[in-house]
């Protein structure tokens, strides 16, 4: 058995690189997000990226939901959309429904980072006193009580901190100012999120959000650093940064100037009076 | 004057040279290095610079490396069914019409401290071969340095098989020699001029009727290894001028070595499968096979430096003006995957032998200065060997690390505007894709890899055979880690001229699989 003649190999050879030169221009451009219009005209698509999302929510477009989605970082990627203003909703069972008017432009992503709340927030009452679990000499008939240790910790975290003091994390510093709530870019732009990018042009500071009455405290939503919790008289909010319409605001708990804290960037504490509870979004 | 009489032949690195040369060839030492480290280094400043530019340029190579690993599948497909045909075939009715009695097959099996298991079963194979033992001269090459057990363990050896042989001799390259670097190149060469003073001339036997075959220690030949190439050697052109190419297999503990091992094991195995159906880009490799005249006529493998097995070939090439060929026989030999005591100690093995195997680099400089020297050699000769080699080492070095690592890097350094654009947002969707596809050809691999499996060991359990196909997912880490970081460590050495010794892998075998 002869060895692969010259003949073959140069066959296969230029076949592979006729192929590989008629796809390159082909795939270059298809990358860059030209595609082949009506009456072969050339456009230039854009496309939206939904941030933060897990794989179990619906997102819908100008009222129309989205099959072909392709998942990328935590999210998703729908390409190929036609430069115009899209209707974008997220849904996800059991949280509320969160719309945002987008504009696709051509070459361009936008991206959009859902907050998605529970319809029903899970309040847990973090006791002030637990049941003792009883020592060799407690009495099987009596139940004694003692300090919550939970408590107790908690509750060092609400005497930390003013309520008008800025607050920064990952080079986003917010605070308040009566009834508004600002924030400052703390770097150049070039690596600012997009929620402070809106279409255009970067802002480095800016209001967030102008309240009905004064605000109490600002801090960010756990876990996000485009999301800020504050709270009023009546509750406490939530309020995307995200400025572009209609920017959501979420009441997270309905009470008498209540405050709140986050540990750790994970965990929301709510207190009022002297109840204090653990909020589950 | 012939190029090998001048003193450029035999130099190893650019210390050897003086004056304008050693300039020259200092430079051409530092070019693989600059090639290799700029690439990667160009790549990052343009992730930076242009991200838009970086990233187009990224899904272009990696749809170049597509159609690459589709078009040199090609040949690894037809390579295998050649193989097979080759391992099938019956060869007597080819021999009948040739004149074979006067050939003599000169096989020298270099050794340092391998155990007895290694050496004997080298020895036993060429026994078993379908070959009159008293055709073939058996040249056991020990080192001095080696010691007493390894003059023993020789010792034993020529006792109970020398008088199965035509001679058996037992070499001891003396330690020590001035201007020879410790290694295979210089024990081999030692016993190829012993054996010519202690039983060529004395049985007069003339140099052109001596096939050499230069295997490792580990190096097991099949059935018909000596038929294939005797049929080979004489149905060539001329024999004089032509090296014949095996295919090694590392077959002989492959049931025994850890997935990485047998990975990157097969993979050196699929690319000389490959190369076999490229002859125009084969150099030797390993264990080959070359006429004594050829050998005799340059004065044998080089001593002073430590890629012997592709250096013989370059010397042969230029000694001949370019008039010198590779000839694939497409027949396997069987070696050892690597295996040492322990997973970190073996993962340590590959590394050092892939980073020996990449120090094959030290040609580059040694080719081109010859191909600047010696005006004899055809220029169109002098372009494909310059630019296969140039390309060779350069691919291996940047390649994987390009596809793997760097694809990702216009994202992270391209800055919020190219993190914007539908370009970004493609790159690792496309790459993803291409990715996808050529890692297809992997169960090309998965397949050919298991023809060539000897038979599973009662010891190992039907698992095995399925880790044999699973494992094939490590390429895209054994490529890099085993090939592309080891090649750019042999690069930046010789850039740094920072010379690398000869490293001897050990062979270890599982006794329960002997």
């Amino acid at each position: 058995m002869e060895p692969l003649s010259n003949k073959k190999r140069r066959l296969y050879f230029y076949t592979y690189l006729i192929v590989f030169l008629a796809l390159l221009p082909v795939v270059v451009l298809f990358v860059q997000g030209y595609r082949l219009g009506t009456g072969f005209s050339m456009l230039r698509v854009g496309g939206i990226y939904v941030g933060g999302v897990d794989s179990d929510v619906e997102v819908y477009l100008d009222g129309t939901r989205q099959e072909n989605l392709k998942s990328l970082k935590r999210g998703f990627f729908v390409e190929s959309l036609a430069p115009g203003t899209y209707s974008l909703s997220i849904k996800k069972e059991g949280y509320s429904q969160w719309d945002k008017i987008v504009i696709v432009v051509g070459e361009k992503v936008v991206e959009a980072y859902p907050l998605l709340t529970p319809l029903k927030i899970e309040m847990v009452n973090i006791p002030k006193q637990v049941e003792s679990e009883g020592g060799f000499f407690s009495s099987a008939t009596s139940t004694s009580f003692v300090d919550n240790e939970v408590f107790a910790e908690v509750s060092k975290l609400f005497e930390q901190g003013t309520t008008t003091q800025s607050i920064k994390r990952q080079r986003v510093t917010i605070w308040s100012e009566g009834a508004s709530i600002k924030y400052r870019w703390e770097d150049d732009f070039s690596t600012v999120f997009p929620a402070l990018c809106g279409y255009q042009n970067c802002i480095a500071t800016s209001t967030v959000y102008v309240a009905k009455e004064n605000i109490n405290r600002v801090g960010f939503y756990p876990e996000r650093n485009d999301v800020v919790l504050f709270s009023l008289s009546d509750g406490v909010y939530a309020v995307e940064i995200d400025s572009r319409s209609p920017q959501k605001i979420v009441q997270i708990y309905s009470g008498k100037n209540p405050d709140f804290r986050v540990e750790d960037d994970e965990i929301l504490y709510i207190k009022e009076g002297e109840d204090i509870f653990q909020v589950e979004i | 004057m012939n190029y090998r009489d001048t003193p450029y032949f035999s130099v190893g690195r650019a210390t050897d040279l003086s004056g304008m040369d050693r300039v020259i060839y200092r430079w051409l030492e530092r070019l693989p290095g600059i090639l290799s480290l700029g690439t990667i280094i160009f790549i990052i400043i343009i992730s930076y610079t242009n991200p838009t530019f970086a990233a187009l340029f990224i899904i272009i190579f990696d749809l170049y490396w597509l159609f690459k690993t589709i078009y040199l599948s090609m040949h690894l497909r037809y390579n295998w069914k050649r193989m097979k045909y080759m391992l099938a075939r019956d060869w007597d009715p080819l021999l009948a019409n040739l004149k074979y009695d006067h050939l003599v097959h000169m096989v020298i099996l270099p050794f340092v401290n391998e155990g007895r298991e290694v050496v004997e079963k080298s020895i036993t194979s060429l026994l078993d071969a379908k070959w009159d033992s008293k055709n073939i001269v058996v040249v056991l090459a020990g080192e001095e340095r080696a010691g007493e057990t390894s003059r023993a363990l020789a010792m034993e050896m020529v006792e109970k098989y020398g008088k199965k042989f035509a001679h058996f001799l037992y070499t001891a390259h003396p330690a020590g020699i001035a201007g020879e670097m410790v290694g295979k190149g210089s024990n081999i060469a030692y016993a190829a001029e012993q054996s010519r003073l202690l039983v060529l001339d004395p049985m007069r036997i003339k140099y052109t009727d001596v096939i050499v075959s230069a295997f490792d220690i580990d190096t097991v030949v099949y059935p018909n290894y000596f038929k294939c190439l005797t049929w080979n050697f004489l149905t060539v052109p001329d024999p004089h001028k032509t090296s014949f190419q095996p295919v090694p297999i590392y077959n002989n503990n492959i049931w025994d070595a850890p997935a990485f091992s047998r990975v990157v094991a097969m993979s050196a195995t699929f690319w000389q499968m490959i190369q076999q159906e490229r002859p125009e880009r084969l150099a030797t490799f390993s264990s080959h096979a070359i006429s004594f005249e050829s050998l005799y006529k340059i004065g044998y493998w080089q001593k002073n430096m430590v890629s012997e097995d592709s250096r013989i070939f370059w010397n042969l090439f230029v000694a001949h003006d370019g008039d010198y060929s590779v000839v694939p026989i497409a027949y396997p030999v069987s070696m050892d995957a690597n295996l040492d005591d322990g997973f970190w100690l073996t993962m340590l093995s590959i590394y050092k032998q892939q980073r020996r195997w990449s120090w094959g680099v030290e040609n580059v400089p040694y080719l081109v200065f010859a191909c600047i020297k010696n005006k004899a050699i055809p220029l169109h000769k002098k372009l494909r060997a310059v630019l296969t080699q140039v390309e060779g080492f350069w691919s291996l070095a940047t390649n994987p690390i390009m596809i793997f690592l760097l694809g990702w890097l216009p994202l992270v350094l391209g800055g919020r505007l190219f993190r914007t654009t539908i370009l970004s947002y493609n790159l690792p969707i496309i790459t993803g894709y291409i990715m996808y596809f050529s890692m297809v050809g992997l169960i090309l691999s998965a397949l050919v890899a298991f023809s060539f499996l000897p038979p599973r060991p009662p010891t190992h359990k039907k698992r095995h055979s399925i880790y044999m196909a699973l494992q094939w997912v490590l390429i895209p880490l054994t490529i890099t880690i085993f090939g592309a970081i080891p090649a750019l460590e042999a690069q930046t050495r010789l850039l740094l001229g920072k010379y690398m010794g000869f490293w001897v892998t050990p062979k270890h075998r599982e006794i329960k699989n002997v």
